[in-house]
């Protein structure tokens, strides 16, 4: 058998619906045990006796691996995707959930507070003006 | 992720809602002071604890100096447009220009006496410590302060 013949009956194994080649159906030859095994070492004789001969071109390799990653890129991971990702495994964690929850709320408590308070001495400064500017008559227009 | 963004909503929101809630909380006197009849008394009230009684007083006090005051007020423009109108009819000092200028100066000096005397009366009206701190606190706003360099009426 030579070299061709032999690739060709190896890629014949190798294609779909090569077992049609030999009338049997695939459900056949899975419950038909002779006929696989005699398949089976008619192909790893044909295996066995497979020798390539021809050289690799030169820097086959290589080239391979270049086909693979244009064929394959890496998906890319948004900046977006992986602060979503962080936050799903953080909140994951109920020691960390509840300290976030615990934070948030001290932040706005103590917001709250400092506006209030804020709001609260520019109001009395500002009436106390008015009442300073009402008793007083050289400060200010009233009366 | 359900979860993850039901905990991160929890957390605004219960931020949000705590923030509200003190603000809301700590500004309610001043929402009250504000919306009162009166502001400025009703911030005196709060400002020297005063109680009802002390405040219907001294709001009494208050009325009552303030409608005399807008009267000498009234009498001290009076008597500025008179000096004016003497001023722009002469080049010399006349006796009845010295007569204007003294009688300015004598209702500058009634306009402060009155002041000091509504003073110390809402002073006197006070608890005695918070009357003592309420005399220091206007005494060093009005007669202790340079604004009395010229007079605003």
């Amino acid at each position: 058998m030579t070299l061709r013949r032999r690739r060709e009956n190896v890629k014949g194994f190798t294609r779909p619906g090569a077992y049609y080649e030999c009338g049997v159906r695939p459900r056949e030859i899975c419950m038909n045990g002779n006929k696989q095994t005699d398949n089976d070492a008619a192909l790893s004789a044909v295996l066995r006796d497979w020798r390539v001969s021809t050289a690799l071109p030169p820097r086959f390799q290589e080239q391979v691996w270049q086909r693979i990653a244009r064929r394959e890129p890496l998906p890319t991971v948004t900046p977006w995707a992986m602060l979503l990702n962080w936050i799903e495994q953080a909140m994951a964690r109920p020691a960390l959930a509840t300290t976030y929850v615990t934070v948030l709320l001290l932040v706005g408590l103590i917001g709250g507070y400092r506006q209030a308070q804020s709001v609260k001495t520019r109001t009395a400064g500002e009436l106390s003006l008015r009442y300073v500017q009402m008793v007083d008559p050289y400060q200010g227009p009233r009366h | 992720m359900k979860r993850a963004w039901l905990i991160l909503m929890a957390g605004v929101g219960g931020a949000l809602l705590a923030y509200a809630g003190l603000y809301y909380a700590g500004t309610a006197g001043c929402r009250g002071m504000a919306q009162s009849k009166s502001p400025e008394l009703a911030w005196l009230k709060d400002e020297f604890h005063l109680g009802n009684d002390e405040f219907a007083r001294i709001s009494k006090l208050h009325e009552s100096y303030v409608a005399a005051c807008a009267e000498r007020c009234r009498r001290v423009d009076m008597k500025n447009m008179e000096l004016k109108q003497l001023l722009a009819s002469t080049n010399a000092v006349t006796p009845e220009i010295a007569k204007a200028l003294a009688e300015t100066a004598q209702l500058q000096a009634e306009c402060q006496k009155e002041m000091l005397q509504h003073f110390y009366e809402v002073s006197q009206t006070m608890a005695p410590e918070q009357g003592k701190r309420y005399l220091a606190w206007v005494q060093e706003r009005t007669l202790s302060a340079d604004t009395h360099a010229t007079m605003q009426h």
